[in-house]
């Protein structure tokens, strides 16, 4: 085939599966800065959108806890971090979640976390905890604003494909309170047991690590609404400057008795 | 001359095609063109680029789906969408590229699509050796820099 113009092989690449996107970065320096493009990722993911295509899953990231944090003790632990891809052997379409694919992270240890991770760009990966389900969550509304995308996690129940509603923390703003560490402030806002079809993330004003904040401990400091629903799965949501974050706070229960 | 309601179409090989307004308003192109300026619906187009044989092709697709738009029980969803199968299964590699090309040109998004899609399902799954040789694109990576786009990605090799 003949040269073939940009125009053209973004239409074309926004049809491939991602994982043969990743793989094409390394055709040729023009296609590789295409596929990093934000006018890429836009065109991708409306074209998507338009076309109904479920969200792809491309794998997880595995956040441990493992090293209590050096920096500051006490506050969090220093999370290791691996990506866990999605066990298929062709790249024909993108994976989608199965039952064997839910069961197959069901078996995963508890102790681990799961998150949803989003690098700047189109890059981003989608992970969860054991035995959940993605869904496609909110964007910023502004179009002046470069367009972000979330993808949230929904639990379900055991041996199942059913799925029910998460509640949701959305921590909006994280500013220090002190310049003497570890004293952060927090603006936060909680959703029960149901999705939440956009939302506007107020962006923080501090970039901070994941480990500087000690998420877990912090979701359980939070005031709980009324219908907040101690079976169901407890989200986190935060979002330090580009990235999001998202972790499943593991004992919900234990967390509403400490409210 | 075209008679009233069809247009002529020139190829850049000099070729003339005479065919129903309906049919090559499809391409958004024309139909801008004949908006704009009348004397294109009296005269002919000339259709830049594109030769005899693709601008046929064109036409071929064209005069289907204008057809089924116009009526849907001659031409059911089900008729076009074997119609669109078997056109993009006939297409070498050069026609496929030439039609990509001047679908782009003269704004037929159907097709367009069309061809995308076609494009795509033959790329994916593939090496980028393979897709350099498919595009006829070279390496520009220096073997380090390869190493290390390879090294971010293992998962998807």
């Amino acid at each position: 085939m003949k040269i073939i113009t940009d125009d053209l092989i973004i239409l074309i690449l926004i049809r491939c599966p991602l994982k043969s996107n990743f793989r094409f970065k390394c055709v040729c320096k023009s296609w590789n800065r295409h596929l990093l493009g934000s006018f890429f990722r836009d065109s991708y993911i409306s074209f998507r959108k338009k076309s109904q295509i479920p969200a792809p899953l491309l794998g997880f990231l595995r956040f441990r806890h493992e090293e209590p944090s050096s920096i500051r003790p006490g506050l969090g632990t220093t999370p290791s971090i691996s990506f866990v891809p999605t066990k298929s052997n062709h790249d024909h379409d993108d994976p989608v979640i199965n039952l064997d694919f839910a069961k197959q992270l069901f078996s995963l240890p508890e102790s681990d976390f799961w998150r949803l991770y989003f690098k700047n760009g189109y890059d981003y990966y989608l992970d969860a905890s054991p035995g959940i389900l993605s869904n496609e969550y909110g964007n910023n509304n502004d179009s002046s604003q470069p367009q972000d995308y979330i993808y949230i996690v929904q639990q379900c129940i055991p041996g199942t494909l059913d799925f029910f509603p998460a509640n949701v923390i959305m921590i909006s703003r994280i500013y220090t309170l002190s310049k003497s560490l570890p004293s952060y402030g927090y603006d936060v806002v909680i959703r029960s047991g149901q999705w939440i079809p956009t939302y506007t993330v107020t962006f923080g004003m501090l970039c901070v690590t994941l480990a500087d904040i000690g998420l877990k401990r912090w979701a359980q400091q939070f005031l709980v609404p009324a219908d907040f629903h101690p079976s169901n799965p407890l989200l986190l949501v935060v979002k330090l400057g580009q990235r999001f974050f998202l972790c499943d706070v593991e004992n919900p229960a234990a967390a509403e008795s400490n409210m | 001359m075209a008679s009233k309601g069809n247009l002529t179409l020139k190829s850049c090989n000099g070729k003339e095609f005479i065919v129903e307004e309906k049919v090559a308003v499809m391409s958004t192109t024309i139909k801008n063109m004949v908006d704009v300026d009348d004397s294109f619906a009296q005269g002919v187009i000339p259709i830049i680029g594109v030769d005899g044989k693709i601008l046929a092709k064109l036409i071929e697709y064209c005069k289907e789906h204008a057809e089924a738009d116009e009526d849907e029980e001659v031409k059911s969803e089900e008729y076009l969408k074997k119609f669109d199968e078997k056109f993009v299964d006939e297409l070498n590699l050069n026609d496929l590229y030439d039609l990509l090309k001047a679908s782009n040109y003269l704004e037929i998004t159907k097709l367009l699509n069309l061809l995308c899609q076609k494009v795509a399902s033959m790329i994916k799954g593939k090496k980028p050796e393979e897709i350099r040789r498919i595009f006829n694109i070279k390496n520009d990576f220096t073997p380090e820099e390869e190493e290390e786009i390879n090294r971010q990605n293992p998962w998807a090799f």
